[in-house]
């Protein structure tokens, strides 16, 4: 598949340290509109550390992240912002706030956003529908299982309908009939909004849904690129 | 190898066991205080000045009224203890479970959690002994030794009499630490009755309370009514207190559009108790406010010679009253950080989904606004109302019953920015995106 001329998530030449340890060592990658690309590697090679940095979690000690063009912003704030309209965010554990519902959980990008609180409870339940969760809507994160509580925090990541969703090992925690249905309402939903997706995975079956993949070793990205 | 009881309980760290013991200390402190102005009796005391700010100490019929404020002045205290009693909560209900799984009973582990708490409280118990001993000397002999008076009885004990306060003291820790298996096993409650019994217990003690400040009672009647009232009293606002601000966080967030108002109210929806319990503290200075306003307003017209001995201990229990205010901006700081670090990865995976820090902050303010607002109201209103009422002055309240309710919520708002502000450093560091675990 050609890669689209005008990436909208860049990593250019990334250095992390965490004392001693090199997390990154010149990691570089591009996204590009509606692509699934898979980061893959070793545990501890960099993938989570690449991907916090794509998401303007960390901030790396040396090159740049670009969205659409533009540098992530300095103030922490305005990252924020950005990652809540542009950047959807699916992680591996204990994501959903446990005092609130499945519901409210989804909502809650939308709140922020000042959505009036029935259109944001709206939105939320039709995404738990998508996701095929709407019987939870109601409960709170203790009462789900591990695959439900999953989909419920990609209902999350999409509600605000970002542009890139960056998962980080989404179905690490999961068996595996879980982990592929939740994979598979992952890919389908993202491709249904458009959205790009990252997937950091050790996992080569999650691989294996990426158009394209990247390797990481030792805090480096491969200088060889899998196009499918 | 230790005996298990030891390793047990020492599990829960030094900095739980000196607040723990800390708090016991001031707290039998201060009831040897209020102890020692117990054993005065109904008699008058010579000090050398008896008027103004001391006279409260040296007149009978105000010296119950003391002993009152005095032991209210515990009450900031016990709630700090009760937030060290429960810190770590998730980590200990880790431990006790596992130990459940390894074939411990329920008595063997609340006969733990009894040594893990009772250590430390019958420690500062006796260390209590020394409290008094600084206060008798500060507030006391230094005092008097100038002629100025005396807020302490210089010349009582401590003795014998010093015993059971200690006594009572390490078992109300011991007893706080077995209870905290039942709260640590028993889980997070979304549903509460309304309390008839604790209500019931509220406003006997505070017809009690009326009755002892009335001013046809006679002055060894009141000193008789005013523990058993302020028994009443604060045990009625202690149980209420739950069903009032998950009542209250029901009602907000029922009706909310911001998110962090909802997050606020769903925090404590799950667990009333903690929250509120860390809050109590502003029902009995809002009390003591409420009280203090209509005190005032009966003799804001009075221009007699001893006026100052009415208005001057009026500004000592308002003082008293904003550092309650304060303790308790402590008490809810220690358990709403104690909750976060609890859920710090869901926190952090929030944070990192775009919720800003100062939303969260925000929340965890609103939270303790509610946990405070509302009990401190109560109790302002209790003690004002109920004071006025039969108050036999013809003073004008209303202005001063204002300007109780808006310093008490003010009080409460000001406690509830200072927790924000003591956890606002540890939030930020909780939801950090180290605290996003991956494997």
């Amino acid at each position: 598949m050609p890669r689209p001329a005008e990436p909208l998530l860049v990593a250019s030449g990334l250095h992390k340290y965490f004392g001693q340890t090199k997390a990154l060592q010149g990691a570089s990658l591009e996204i590009g509109p509606g692509e699934l690309v898979a980061v893959t590697g070793p545990s501890g090679s960099g993938k989570s550390t690449l991907l916090h940095c794509l998401a303007g979690l960390v901030t790396p000690d040396g090159g740049r992240v670009l969205y659409a063009g533009q540098p992530l912003p300095a103030a922490a704030d305005d990252r924020a912002r950005l990652r809540r309209r542009n950047l959807g965010l699916v992680l591996q554990f204990g994501q959903l706030v446990p005092e609130l519902t499945a519901l409210e959980n989804v909502a809650i990008p939308l709140l922020l956003e000042r959505t009036e609180r029935r259109a944001a409870a709206e939105r939320a339940r039709a995404w738990l529908a998508r996701l095929g969760v709407e019987d939870v809507a109601d409960q709170r994160p203790g009462a789900m299982s591990g695959g439900q509580a999953q989909r419920v925090a990609i209902a999350r990541a999409l509600v605000a309908e970002p542009r890139v969703v960056l998962a980080d090992e989404p179905t690490g925690a999961l068996d595996t009939v879980g982990g592929e249905q939740t994979l598979a309402a992952l890919v389908d939903a993202v491709r249904e909004t458009g959205a790009a997706l990252v997937l950091v995975t050790h996992d080569n079956r999650v691989s294996a849904v990426a158009e394209r993949e990247v390797t990481v070793v030792d805090g480096r990205t491969s200088s060889w690129v899998t196009d499918r | 190898m230790r005996p298990l009881v030891v390793t047990v309980g020492t599990a829960g760290g030094r900095g739980r066991a000196a607040l723990i013991a800390g708090c016991t200390a001031v707290v039998s402190g201060v009831l040897m205080v209020a102890a020692a102005m117990l054993r005065l009796g109904g008699e008058p005391v010579g000090y050398p000045r008896t008027t103004g700010l001391f006279a409260p100490l040296a007149d009978p019929g105000t010296r119950s009224g003391t002993i009152f404020g005095v032991v209210l002045l515990t009450v900031p205290f016990l709630a700090l203890l009760n937030q060290g009693v429960r810190l770590g909560t998730a980590a200990r209900r880790r431990r006790y479970d596992a130990l459940a799984i390894l074939g411990a009973t329920r008595a063997d582990l609340r006969r733990w959690a009894a040594v893990e708490v009772g250590v430390p409280g019958a420690a500062g118990a006796v260390l209590g002994l020394g409290v008094y001993w600084l206060l008798r000397l500060g507030l006391g002999s230094w005092l008097e030794s100038r002629e100025i008076g005396a807020l302490v009885p210089p010349h009582v004990g401590p003795g014998l009499w010093a015993v059971p306060v200690v006594l009572v003291v390490s078992a109300l820790a011991a007893i706080a630490g077995a209870q905290s298996v039942r709260s640590s096993r028993r889980g997070r409650r979304t549903d509460r009755a309304f309390p008839v019994l604790w209500v019931v217990l509220l406003v006997a003690g505070a017809i009690l309370l009326v009755l002892a400040t009335g001013g046809s009672t006679a002055t060894s009647d009141r000193q008789l009514m005013t523990l058993p009232a302020l028994v009443l009293t604060v045990s009625g606002l202690t149980g209420s207190a739950p069903w009032l601000t998950l009542t209250v966080a029901h009602a907000v967030g029922s009706r909310t559009s911001s998110a962090h108002w909802l997050l606020a109210t769903r925090r404590l929806q799950l667990d009333p108790t903690s929250a509120s319990r860390a809050g109590l503290a502003t029902g009995a200075a809002g009390l003591a406010v409420g009280v203090c306003a209509a005190l005032v307003a009966e003799v804001a017209h009075y221009r007699g010679p001893d006026r100052r001995a009415y208005t001057d201990p009026v500004l000592v229990v308002v003082a008293l009253a904003g550092l309650a205010f304060l303790l308790v901006g402590v008490a809810l700081a220690v358990h709403i950080t104690d909750s976060v670090l609890a859920e710090r990865r869901a926190y952090a995976a929030l944070s990192a989904t775009g919720f800003p820090d100062a939303q969260l902050v925000a929340a965890l303010r609103s939270e303790a606004v509610i946990a405070t607002l509302p009990i401190a109201l109560t109790g302002c209103l209790l003690g004002g109302v109920g004071y006025a009422s039969l108050a036999e002055s013809s003073g004008v309240w209303l202005p001063w019953a204002v300007a109780a309710v808006g310093a008490t919520l003010a009080a409460a708002v000001a406690s509830s920015y200072a927790a924000a502000a003591l956890l606002a450093p540890v939030v930020r560091a909780a939801t950090a995106s180290a605290a996003i675990r991956t494997e």
